[in-house]
C-alpha cells in the first residue's frame, strides 16, 4: 500500500476528525484568502476606476493631492495643455456643495457638478431625457442632469423645476436661489452613497455659485495620445506650467497607498501573519495528537519492516490531505465572505460604488494555496519527528501492557 | 450638547463636531468596528472546528474507560456531568492561558508591526472588556466541544464502547 493510500485510510477511518479539521482549515483558508484579497483590493479596484473613466494624467494646484486645493484660471490652464503634442483630450472638472429645495421634501443636499462641454459621456450616461446642451436652451434656464437616486428621492423627471443654492463652507448661505430644470437623469460614474450628484453647465455652476468673474476647477483630466506614455505627458506639462501639478494614475494610486489605503494594507498583512500562525498551529497539534493516539500502530508498522521515510511520507500525505482539501474549500468560501466584508466596509462614507476592498486575482489564489501548503509542511515537522524517532520496542511493550 | 447646533449659526463658517463615538451606522469607526466583528466571528468559527477535532479525538480516546464505568453501573448522566465539569475546568484554564498569553505578547505585536510600518500605531491592546469577552466566548464554546463531542459515545452501547 502506497504512503497516499495509507493517509487516506487512516483519514476516512476517523471521518469526524477529518471532516472537522478540513472545515476549521477552509474557515481559516478562507480569512487568509480574504486579507490576500483585502491586501491588493482597493488598489486594483481604484486603479482600474481611474482607467476606465479614459484619462490617464490629473492637473492639480497643490503637491499635497488629494487634499483639495483650488486650481485657479483653470480654462487657461487647460487651453495651453491642450496644446501639447502628447495630449489629446482636457477636461476641468467643478465640483461644489448645493442644497436642493424641493417644494413637499425636506432640503436635499447635491453634489453640484460640472465638467468641459464635451465630456460628460465619460462622466455620466444619460438613462431618461436628454443630457446637458442637447437642446440648446437659453443662457437663462439651467439646465440639470441628475442622478437616478435623487430622482427617486424627490420624484423628478425630465421637466420638473428644481430650486437650488448652494452651499458655503457647508453651512446654509444667503446666496440666492437658482431654479434649474431637469432635463435627464444619468447614472454617474463616480457616485456614492454620499450626496446625490447634479451636473450642469459651465454657465449654470457659476451663477449657482454667484461667481462669474472667478474661474476656479477642482481638477483638469487629460487624456494622453495612443502615441504617448502618461509618464511623457505629465514631463510635457510640468516643462510648461510651473504653477500646477501632474500625476499620472500610477503616481496616484501610488500616494494613495503610502497614504490613503495605509489601514488596509497593515490589517491585512497583520492578520494573514497571525492567521498563518492560527493555521500552523491547529494543523500541528491536531496532527501531534493523532501521532500521539497512534505510536503503537506506528510502532508496529515499524517492526514489520515498513521504513521511517515512508511512516514520514504518509504523515505529510495526511497533513496533505487535510490541508489540501480545506485549502481548496476555502476558495469558495472565501468569497462569499468576502462578499460579506465588501458590503460591511463599504458603509463607510463617500466610498464610490465603482470601488472594492476584495478584488480577486487568480495570483492571489496561487499565493493563497502556496502559503497553506508551506503552513501544512511546516506543521508536519514535529509530528513526522514524534513518529520516526520512535523506540520500537518501548513503544510496542508500553502498548501491550497499558 | 445643544450649543453644537447653535455655533454654527452664531459663528457663521464654523463647523462643530462631537469627539464621542457615533451613533451612525455608517460612521467610519462604526464600520471598522462591525468589520472587526465580522472578522473575529469567522476565526471563532474556525477554531471551533479545530476544537471539536481534538475533542472528537479525546473522546475517541477515553472510549475503553467509559464503557468500563458503564459496565460497573456509573450512569450516563453521571458520566456527562463528569465530563461537563472536566469541561468546564479545562475551558476555563484555557481561556485564562489565552488572556495571559494575549497580555504577554502584545508588546511583541505591536514592537513587530510598529517596526513594520514604520508607525507608533498601536494594533493590539487587551483591555479588561475584551478579555472578559474573549472569556465568554471560550468558556462556553470549550464545554460545549467537549459535551457534544462525549454525546456521541454515551449514545453507543456499552458492548460497542468496550469494544466486544
Amino acid at each position: 500500500m502506497t504512503s497516499r493510500a495509507l493517509a487516506w485510510r487512516t483519514a476516512a477511518a476517523e471521518p469526524a476528525r477529518a471532516g472537522l479539521a478540513i472545515a476549521g482549515v477552509a474557515v481559516i483558508g478562507a480569512l487568509l484568502f480574504d486579507m490576500l484579497m483585502l491586501s491588493q483590493g482597493l488598489l486594483v479596484s481604484f486603479r482600474k476606476m481611474l482607467d476606465t473613466s479614459g484619462y490617464d494624467v490629473r492637473v492639480v494646484a497643490s503637491d499635497a493631492f488629494p487634499a483639495r486645493v483650488d486650481l485657479t484660471n483653470a480654462s487657461a490652464i487647460a487651453a495651453d495643455i491642450a496644446g501639447l503634442p502628447e495630449v489629446r483630450q482636457v477636461t476641468i472638472v467643478r465640483t461644489d456643495r448645493a442644497v436642493v429645495l424641493v417644494p413637499g421634501h425636506a432640503p436635499t443636499d447635491v453634489a453640484l457638478l460640472n465638467v468641459s462641454a464635451g465630456a460628460e459621456r465619460q462622466g455620466w450616461r444619460v438613462v431618461e431625457g436628454v443630457d446637458l446642451g442637447a437642446l440648446g436652451r437659453p443662457e437663462s434656464a439651467a439646465p440639470a442632469v441628475i442622478s437616478r437616486p435623487l430622482s427617486r428621492a424627490l420624484g423628478l423627471a425630465p421637466g420638473s423645476p428644481l430650486p437650488l443654492r448652494a452651499l458655503t463652507s457647508d453651512a446654509a448661505s444667503a446666496l440666492p436661489i437658482l431654479r434649474f430644470t431637469v432635463v435627464g437623469i444619468a447614472d454617474f460614474q463616480f457616485e456614492n452613497d454620499g450626496p446625490h450628484v447634479l451636473a450642469t453647465t459651465f454657465e449654470a455652476f457659476q451663477r449657482a455659485r454667484a461667481s462669474v468673474s472667478s474661474d476656479v476647477a477642482d481638477v483638469i483630466l487629460v487624456a494622453s495620445r495612443s502615441s504617448t506614455d502618461a509618464a511623457s505627458t505629465v514631463a510635457a506639462i510640468a516643462g510648461r506650467r510651473k504653477d500646477v501639478h501632474a500625476f499620472s494614475n500610477d503616481q496616484i494610486v501610488e500616494r494613495f497607498n503610502e497614504n490613503g489605503f495605509a489601514y488596509f494594507r497593515q490589517i491585512s498583512f497583520v492578520l494573514s501573519t497571525i492567521t498563518l500562525g492560527f493555521a500552523f498551529l491547529l494543523v500541528a497539534t491536531l496532527l501531534t495528537v493523532a501521532v500521539n493516539q497512534r505510536l503503537g500502530q506506528v510502532a508496529a508498522l515499524r517492526a514489520l519492516g515498513v521504513s521511517r521515510r515512508r511512516i514520514a511520507s504518509t504523515l505529510v500525505w495526511e497533513s496533505a490531505l487535510l490541508v489540501g482539501t480545506g485549502g481548496l474549500l476555502s476558495l469558495p468560501l472565501g468569497w462569499i465572505l468576502a462578499l460579506v466584508l465588501d458590503r460591511i466596509l463599504r458603509d463607510m462614507p463617500n466610498i464610490p460604488d465603482a470601488l472594492h476592498f476584495f478584488v480577486f486575482e487568480p495570483r492571489l489564489a496561487l499565493w493563497h494555496l502556496a502559503l497553506l501548503a508551506a503552513t501544512g509542511l511546516a506543521a508536519v515537522v514535529y509530528p513526522v519527528w514524534v513518529a520516526t524517532r520512535l523506540p520500537i520496542a518501548a513503544t510496542l511493550r508500553l502498548e501491550t501492557v497499558s | 450638547m445643544a450649543w453644537l447646533r447653535r455655533l454654527p449659526r452664531r459663528v457663521p463658517g464654523t463647523r462643530v463636531a462631537s469627539t464621542a463615538p457615533s451613533a451612525d451606522p455608517n460612521d467610519l469607526f462604526v464600520v471598522l468596528d462591525r468589520f472587526h466583528w465580522a472578522i473575529a466571528i469567522v476565526t471563532v468559527a474556525g477554531s471551533t472546528a479545530f476544537l471539536l477535532a481534538l475533542m472528537v479525538m479525546r473522546a475517541e480516546q477515553r472510549r475503553d474507560i467509559i464503557g468500563i464505568l458503564r459496565l460497573i453501573g456509573v450512569s450516563s448522566r453521571s458520566i456527562l456531568f463528569e465530563v461537563l465539569l472536566e469541561g468546564l475546568l479545562i475551558a476555563v484554564a484555557g481561556a485564562l492561558f489565552g488572556v495571559l498569553l494575549a497580555v504577554a505578547s502584545q508588546g511583541a505585536i505591536n514592537r513587530f508591526f510598529q517596526w513594520r510600518f514604520d508607525t507608533t500605531l498601536v494594533f493590539v491592546r487587551v483591555t479588561a472588556a475584551i478579555a472578559w469577552k474573549a472569556v465568554a466566548f471560550a468558556v462556553p464554546l470549550g464545554v460545549a466541544a467537549g459535551l457534544a463531542a462525549s454525546w456521541t459515545l454515551l449514545r453507543r452501547s456499552v458492548v460497542s464502547l468496550v469494544g466486544r
